[in-house]
């Protein structure tokens, strides 16, 4: 599903480069939930942004669905990114002033879905994570927990080929975080091809696959 | 497509609603600011709607137009622009040119201020009306509720009058064939009420509550046999030309036109002349003219508001922008969420231009009442008369809905076009892409500085029209306008008791002199006479305006006298029909005459056969005896026994002017039982001159001052405002840095904002209560 040859990022800083990412290069196959850790500041998020069509590498190649991405426009970069790939952000990232409904919703929206299919793909969503009852709540409203599982709800909703999630238990307490996580093994299940950023390593066992970055290379990639 | 945009546009609208909601303190400064920006700008609007109205409700407006003269006179450097043409001119033109399809004249006594109306026993003054000829309603259009527009004048004395007038003297909408005494200038005639208008149609330049038909005697009478095709330049005339006509093309033949009729005289009296046809719809929009019909309105006067009104806008869209860049952290992380779940660039820009369009539809909304409501006292303020009538104004509700979209469209332009650009990365990274944007704090500085810069043009445009105005009110006149009581005498018949009431009012303590005078300073001087030195002739004449009045008259005003001596009681008789004129220094510059040589020497001018001799008997220095703008014209006066005089002026040395007028009041009904007293200021009458640069002066400060209102709210709650964004910036970036060259920004320039703001309208407001209380001060005496 992903191949990255020889990906690298790097800064200017100053007079040299500075890299964050450094001779990158894997494949994913489809139904693969993959873990990447590492200690902090050791490129994990941008690698997952290169691979989320965020960020762009400096070099190197990079296939998704055997599309050669890196010679995209941004344009078309964003259109394949829209279609086929969903974030789950640390920071859960929830706009303010929408109800945990119209959050769920929101991408739909933007993809032109039409309302009644809408509705029903939403109703689908909250049934299944328990928040029927929430649904006319805000954000502000909602515990850490509940907010990241409106989080993942809106990142799926659009049944994208693909899931990213950066720290997705980061800000949560431990229990918290074994719900969410049993929800990600649960869509993995179903088929999902997932990948998630954690340090903690009893959520990395959730995987099939754990990669160790270490200054930009990959130290290890060891699939269970 | 469509369904796509319209569910956008759905959720647009649900967003800026709750974001308004949440937002209290942003949404109430941002709707303060625009509120009264947008209530500022309204009137403005409405008023400059009002003036750019008239004379456009006649139903072929188009082909209206009203003929106007230049003259140049002997001698006489400038060039007069009047308003108005010889009598014969407008018939003329009918029966020389077939595209002349109507013509008319309108003329109001002169000299006269209030005509005496009389029913049955009652007495009114009103404002002089018009004879007109009997067409003049198929030219001009009225909006008849009784009598026939087209044959109401057709017989002798008959008079149309407005319903207001009618409700004044009849107390009823219908008085056909009732009876008014009309009088005031001269003897008090019997006209007969043929018709009623209301002004409903529109306004006109040519306002009056009376209409009487030309064919009256009197002043009429001269108009309709006069034959003078180059002098008698005092009636209005209208024409109606044939749909198609150019009226360039018909300007173009006047010249040989006037030479036609009029060579021989225009030759005797050493004028030049020229005729122009003026659009009948562009009177009201150009002033100048000599003896126009009213104070018009100039279009650059009209369109320096609409700039005012742009810049308020302006400044309170400015506003919008700054207090959107207080919360652009948390408005940039939510379009980097946006982006991220899929959201075009486009939508972003639509959910932005939403929320503003929304807010400045709300403060619309509450502009209208708001302006609804100040309109009596913002009408008071410019001196205009303007309802709001939105339902009855389709033109009005399009303006609204062009100002909602555009100041929309402006204050929002900020977020919806910037923020929007925004990568989602830089965003999500929890560095906000703010961070180091040079250009969003250059955008910020700019913002705040242009809205200095406006706010500073609207203040020093405050000040200066304010200290010219103080120049030009409080400048030395050449006669003293302080501490003068004025008494007309309106009636032909009044005149009598002239002498006495001034030699009894002489007698009071208060008064330190009196004096008659046919017209006082300031009001129109109709009269002149070509005068030329002995041993000279008519060639080397100089124009001398001129008014008659008693002995007393430079004693009562304090005019200077140069040489020779004042005035007596015995220059009355008239030796070989000599009468006897102080002279300003301006006529002996002009014939050049040296002082010495001034008094007892004698001027002449000759008309036709006739020779009119003028003895000098004293010089006067010269005086602004009309116009305070103006230079000092060449001008005399003539003496005439006071009881031919309508005015009286009193120099009076009191501070108690309740216990004066009651005593004058005794005296007045003493001597003429039958008026109504009545007395005036005369520098208030000067000063009333100068109505429409003071209503100018006040209304760019008042429109100063409320640009500059909402500087109150912001400058209670920024500190809450920038307080909330650093709290937002924290709250989404991982670690709470806080960098502190960051965190001063905002405070330096809300200070700065706020000395800016608080100079700039400190100043106007200062000034507008300075008037205020001086007018005040003035009434307590
Ligand atoms: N715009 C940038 N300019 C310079 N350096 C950058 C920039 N963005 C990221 N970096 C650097 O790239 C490195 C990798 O950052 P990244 O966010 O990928 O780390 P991470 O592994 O996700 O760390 P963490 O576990 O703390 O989230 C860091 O050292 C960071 O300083
Ligand atoms: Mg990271």
């Amino acid at each position: 599903m992903i191949t990255l040859k020889n990906i690298e990022r790097f800064y200017n800083t100053g007079l040299n480069k500075s890299w964050v990412l450094k001779n990158i290069s894997f494949n994913l196959k489809k139904g693969e939930f993959l873990t990447i850790m590492g200690p902090s500041g050791s490129g994990k998020s941008t690698l997952l942004n290169i691979i989320g069509m965020l960020d762009k590498p400096d070099t190197g190649e990079y296939y998704f669905l055997d599309e050669p991405v890196h010679t995209f426009s941004e344009k078309r970069r964003t259109e394949l990114h829209k279609h086929t790939i969903g974030f789950v952000f640390q920071a859960y990232h929830l706009i303010d002033e929408l109800t945990v409904y119209e959050n769920i919703e929101m991408p739909l929206l933007y993809r032109g879905v039409g309302k009644s299919e809408r509705q029903s793909m939403v109703a689908d969503l909250l049934d299944r994570f328990n928040i029927v009852g929430k649904k006319g709540l805000f954000p502000a409203q909602l515990s850490g927990g509940q907010q990241q599982l409106v989080g993942i709800a809106r990142a799926i909703v659009g049944k994208p080929k693909l899931l990213l999630a950066d720290e997705p238990t980061g800000n949560l307490h431990t229990s918290q975080g074994e719900m969410i996580m049993g929800l990600l093994k649960e869509l993995h299940g179903e088929g999902m091809t997932i990948i998630q950023v954690t340090h903690n390593e009893k959520f990395a066992a959730y995987g099939t696959r754990v990669m160790q970055i270490e200054d930009g290379f990959v130290r290890m990639d060891t699939t269970t | 497509m469509t369904q796509y945009l319209n569910i956008m546009f759905q959720n647009n609208v649900k967003i800026a609603f709750r974001n308004l909601w949440r937002n209290k303190t942003f949404s109430f400064i941002n709707l303060f600011g625009l509120t009264t920006g947008t209530a500022c700008c309204l009137y403005i609007l409405l008023y400059v709607q009002d003036h750019r109205s008239y004379d456009q409700h006649h139903s072929e407006a188009g082909n209206l137009y009203r003929i106007i003269s230049d003259l140049q006179l002997p001698n006489d450097q400038a060039e007069m622009h009047m308003a108005t043409c010889s009598p014969p001119i407008p018939m003329g033109m009918k029966s020389d040119f077939p595209e002349v399809e109507q013509a008319a004249r309108a003329c109001r006594p002169m000299g006269v201020e209030q005509s005496l109306l009389r029913v049955g026993e009652q007495v009114f003054f009103e404002k002089p009306g018009y004879y007109v000829d009997s067409n003049f309603f198929q030219i001009l259009e009225y909006q008849f509720v009784a009598g026939d527009p087209a044959h109401a004048l057709d017989e002798p004395f008959s008079v149309v009058i407005s319903e207001d007038l009618s409700q004044k003297l009849f107390k009823t909408n219908d008085p056909i064939g009732q009876t008014i005494g009309i009088g005031g200038g001269g003897d008090e005639q019997k006209f007969k009420v043929t018709g009623v208008f209301n002004s409903s149609l529109g306004k006109s330049h040519l306002h009056s509550e009376f209409f009487m038909t030309m064919n009256s005697g009197g002043i009429g009478e001269f108009i309709r046999t006069n034959d003078s095709w180059a002098g008698n330049n005092f009636v209005y005339s209208y024409l109606r030309l044939k749909q198609g006509t150019n009226p360039a093309a018909l300007e173009a033949k006047l010249p040989d036109f006037l030479q036609r009729h009029g060579a021989v005289q225009l030759e005797q009296l050493g004028m030049k002349k020229s005729l122009h046809l003026q659009p009948i719809a562009s009177i009201h929009t150009t002033p100048g003219l000599t003896a126009d019909q009213a104070t018009n309105t100039s279009s650059r006067f009209l369109n320096m508001l609409l700039l005012i009104a742009g810049f308020i806008q302006m400044v309170a869209c400015i506003n919008f922008m700054n207090l959107t860049t207080a919360r652009s952290t948390k408005r940039a992380q939510e379009v980097g969420v946006r982006k991220a779940v899929g959201a075009p660039r486009i939508s972003l820009i639509g959910q932005f231009l939403s929320e503003s369009l929304l807010l400045t539809a709300i403060s619309m909304l509450m502009a209208i009442p708001l302006v609804g409501l100040l309109m009596p006292f913002l009408n008071n303020l410019t001196g205009a008369s303007i309802e709001i009538a939105f339902t009855k104004n389709l033109q009005g509700i399009g303006l609204v809905g062009a100002l909602v979209v555009l100041t929309g469209l402006v204050a929002g332009s900020y977020p919806a076009f910037y923020l929007s650009s925004f990568r989602p990365l830089a965003v999500l990274r929890g560095t906000s892409g703010l961070k180091g944007n040079a250009g969003a704090t250059w955008l910020r500085k700019g913002l705040v500085v242009s809205q200095f810069a406006i706010s500073s043009a609207l203040v020093i445009g405050a000040l200066i029209v304010h200290f010219q105005l103080d120049y030009m009110l409080e400048k030395d006149l050449g006669f003293e306008k302080k501490q003068k009581v004025v008494f007309p005498f309106r009636t032909t018949e009044s005149h009598a008791a002239v002498a006495t009431f001034r030699n009894e009012i002489m007698r009071l303590p208060e008064v330190g002199s009196a004096s008659a005078m046919a017209v006082c300073p300031g009001q129109m001087v109709y009269n002149d006479l070509p005068l030329y030195k002995p041993g000279q002739d008519m060639n080397s004449a100089t124009a001398v305006r001129f008014t008659y009045c008693d002995e007393n008259y430079l004693n009562t005003l304090k005019i200077k006298l140069l040489a020779g001596r004042q005035f007596t009681q015995a220059d009355t008789s008239t030796q070989e029909g000599t009468a006897k004129a102080i002279v300003s220094e301006a006529v002996l510059n002009h014939l050049g005459i040296p002082l010495e040589a001034a008094p007892g020497m004698v001027l002449s001018s000759d008309f036709e056969d006739q020779r009119i001799k003028i003895t000098v008997v004293g010089v006067m220095q010269d005086y602004l005896y009309q116009n305070l703008g103006s230079e000092m014209d060449p001008f005399m006066v003539i003496y005439e026994q006071p009881n031919r005089l309508a005015h009286v002026i009193a120099d009076v040395n009191t501070a108690d002017f309740p216990s004066f007028f009651k005593k004058t009041e005794a005296t007045w009904k003493s001597v003429l039982p039958s008026l109504p007293f009545e007395y005036s200021f005369l520098d208030e009458n000067l000063a009333q001159l100068y109505s429409s640069e003071q209503n100018l002066s006040r209304i760019i400060s008042a429109f100063t001052f409320g640009s500059h209102l909402d500087f109150l709210p912001r400058s209670l709650w920024p500190r809450h405002l920038h307080g909330r964004a650093a709290h937002e910036r924290n709250r989404y970036s991982k670690s709470a840095r806080s960098n502190d060259g960051r965190a001063c920004w905002p405070d330096v320039k809300g200070l700065f904002e706020t000395c800016a703001a608080g100079i700039s309208y400190c100043f106007p407001v200062g000034l507008f209560f300075h008037e205020k209380m001086a007018a005040r001060f003035r009434l307590s005496h």
